[in-house]
């Protein structure tokens, strides 16, 4: 039972299995494949900031830009497409290289000039859609992506492509996070910053990677934003970051650091998913969505805190 | 044996350099647009502008003093706006403003016990209660306009707004810099550890913190609903970063124990002169969110090296 309970991932897993028994008796068609798969791909974007983000939590940071930053992205595609004559992918390439300078910045300040990341990520969060609005230009929040990007906008709303390019995301997040000397020295960075360095790692070059990491994912989630809408939009990815957050920590990823899971972080992220596509059908708010994952929220970190405890105190009786 | 030079314990206020910074933004403008700026009601408009996010503000540095942060402040405004407005708007405007007050308290300390009692870490534990009173205004009010039919006129008349927020600035800086209870302030985010050994009790002082924050979010509710006359549950979304921002470019540590409610009335200054600039000169007003970001960015660099 104790070994159980110490499973971090198991209070979500237990939440997506219960949430999915729940609307599939409760609401109408839920368990319709093509419609899972429909919505599940509107989540898409979020698995993919959600697997940054449990990179930079893991390490003891935190990135409130990522939305922002995929806003950026999204727009800077858009304004290329639409008033140059640049290729797509050219375009797709501009955009990711976008979203990676933001995270670039990001790393730099908090890794070289050591600033708080909640500082520097708040800076960055204003800036870069401050600048996606100036970009756009006065009075326009949405940019259509000329024909040329109609493959894009085929791939990514009429295919599964973006659920299997999250899922690889993921895969490849968790490997680098579980098996890597990369991800060992984060999660050591993210317990504890001091012995980390002690013990060799380069504790600045490996802060600058997750950030980095993440503005890369969330220039891809901007790419993959626009597709979907086939229009780029000035308030594309606007409060994501606090929902690939909340997804990260009801995962199982300790907001602390040092502790994180990617597999936790996606099971988060399709939580939010099945909630949104179960309260949808039922016809229930979305702004009960939000008050479920509010309680979720600070009903896991409740949990883990139990969890730390349990395991505590089984370290205790044994030594006794 | 020769003692070891003492340091120079520098007596220039920290708040100078974003004081000059303000007072120089403020002369570029009066210079670029003649008296559009600095005339009486282009002041009170400004006055108006910084109001809610100015009181919230202060809340905000005593909770940040701490090491603390608290996300949920704007949803906590709007929940409060609604719940006594409806009170307001029919009338019963005493009923209203004691019950706005009150559901900010309630929130300030579910906040204060999720924080202390269950010991969450404050950007979680707001993190969600951001969700939970967001969506609890929205579902309470159904999405409809609350009117205060002019019976909170009274608190949005004029400069009253600007004098309001003037004086909790005034009290608010008081308190933390004369009160007993601010020094305690100061020492739990220095150190929170050493102030419990000093006697200091950690879980009545930040118990006490959220509540005022979440107290001043009520507040400024109320000024909010005399402002406009009208609330609706979307209006204030965001308004905790303007905050965090403002209280962050006026030199408060985000680490806790150090920075001064002068300071954040500085950063709100600032913010404010800053949008209202950019339309009076005719730029683009979101160029002032980029503007803002590198703000926040500039008082964070300066911070640090003024401290090597």
């Amino acid at each position: 039972m104790r070994g159980i309970i110490r499973v971090k991932e198991l209070p979500v897993l237990t939440l997506c299995v219960g949430l999915f028994i729940f609307f599939a008796l409760r609401a109408p068609n839920f368990t319709d494949p093509f419609g899972i798969l429909d919505d599940i791909r509107q989540y898409a974007a979020y698995a993919i900031l959600a697997v940054g983000l449990t990179l930079i939590i893991g390490s003891g940071g935190i990135d409130i830009s990522v939305g922002s930053v995929l806003g950026f992205s999204t727009i800077l595609m858009g304004v290329i497409l639409s008033k140059s004559a640049a290729s797509l992918p050219l375009a797709c390439l501009a955009a990711v290289a976008g979203g990676t300078a933001w995270g670039a910045f990001n790393g730099l300040a908090v890794a070289r000039l050591r600033l708080q990341p909640v500082v520097v990520t708040l800076s960055t969060m204003a800036a870069a859609r401050g600048i996606a609005y100036v970009m756009a230009g006065q009075g326009i929040s949405s940019i259509k992506l000329p024909p040329r990007a109609d493959w894009l906008a085929g791939v990514c709303y009429a295919s599964p492509a973006p659920v299997v390019l999250a899922m690889l995301v993921a895969v490849a997040g968790w490997l680098a996070l579980s098996s890597t000397p990369f991800g060992r020295r984060i999660l050591a960075i993210g317990s504890n910053e001091e012995a980390a360095r002690l013990s060799g790692i380069d504790v600045g070059r490996m802060k600058f990677l997750v950030y980095a990491i993440t503005g890369v994912l969330a220039g891809v989630a901007g790419v993959m934003t626009a597709g979907m809408m086939s229009t780029a939009q000035t308030d594309a990815g606007l409060g994501y970051e606090f929902e690939a957050i909340t997804a990260v920590l009801i995962g199982g990823t300790s907001i602390v650091g040092g502790e994180a899971t990617v597999l936790g972080s996606v099971l988060g992220v399709l939580a939010a998913a099945l909630l949104n596509r179960g309260f949808g059908l039922m016809g229930i708010s979305d702004l009960w969505r939000m008050m479920f994952l509010g309680v979720t929220l600070i009903a896991s970190v409740l949990l883990d805190r139990l969890r730390k405890y349990v395991a505590l105190r089984s370290i205790k009786a044994q030594r006794a | 044996m020769t003692a070891t030079p003492k340091r120079r314990i520098s007596r220039v206020p920290r708040e100078l350099p974003i004081f000059y910074f303000l007072v120089a933004l403020c002369a570029v403008l009066a210079l670029v647009t003649r008296h559009n700026f600095l005339n009486a009601g282009n002041l009170r408009t400004m006055g108006t502008d910084a109001a809610a996010i100015g009181i919230i503000s202060v809340g905000m540095t005593a909770v940040i003093i701490t090491g603390g942060i608290d996300l949920s402040v704007a949803a906590i405004l709007a929940l409060s706006a609604l719940v006594g407005g409806g009170f307001i708007s029919q009338g019963n405007t005493f009923v209203g403003c004691l019950v706005t007050l009150a559901t900010g308290i309630g929130c300030g300390a579910l906040n204060g016990g999720l924080i202390t009692i269950a010991r969450m870490p404050p950007i979680i534990a707001t993190l969600g209660t951001l969700y939970v009173l967001q969506s609890a205004a929205t579902l309470y009010s159904g999405g409809q306009v609350v009117y205060a039919n002019g019976h909170l006129s009274l608190l949005g008349n004029g400069f009253v707004p600007l004098v309001i927020t003037l004086v909790v600035f005034a009290v608010g800086g008081a308190v933390m810099r004369l009160t007993r209870m601010g020094r305690y302030v100061y020492a739990i985010g220095g150190n929170e550890e050493s102030a419990r050994l000093a006697g200091i009790s950690p879980t009545r002082v930040k118990m006490i913190v959220y509540v005022a924050s979440g107290a001043l979010a009520a507040l400024a509710a109320l000024v909010t609903l005399g402002v406009n006359n009208t609330f609706q549950a979307n209006d204030v979304v965001g308004y905790e970063l303007a905050a965090i921002a403002a209280v962050v470019i006026g030199g408060t540590s985000i680490m806790g124990g150090e920075g001064s409610i002068l300071g954040t009335m500085i950063g709100v200054g600032i913010s404010t002169v800053l949008r209202n600039g950019a339309i009076l000169v005719g730029l683009d007003a979101r160029w002032t969110q980029a503007v803002i970001g590198a703000a926040i960015l500039v008082a964070v660099i300066t911070d640090k090296v003024r401290r090597r």
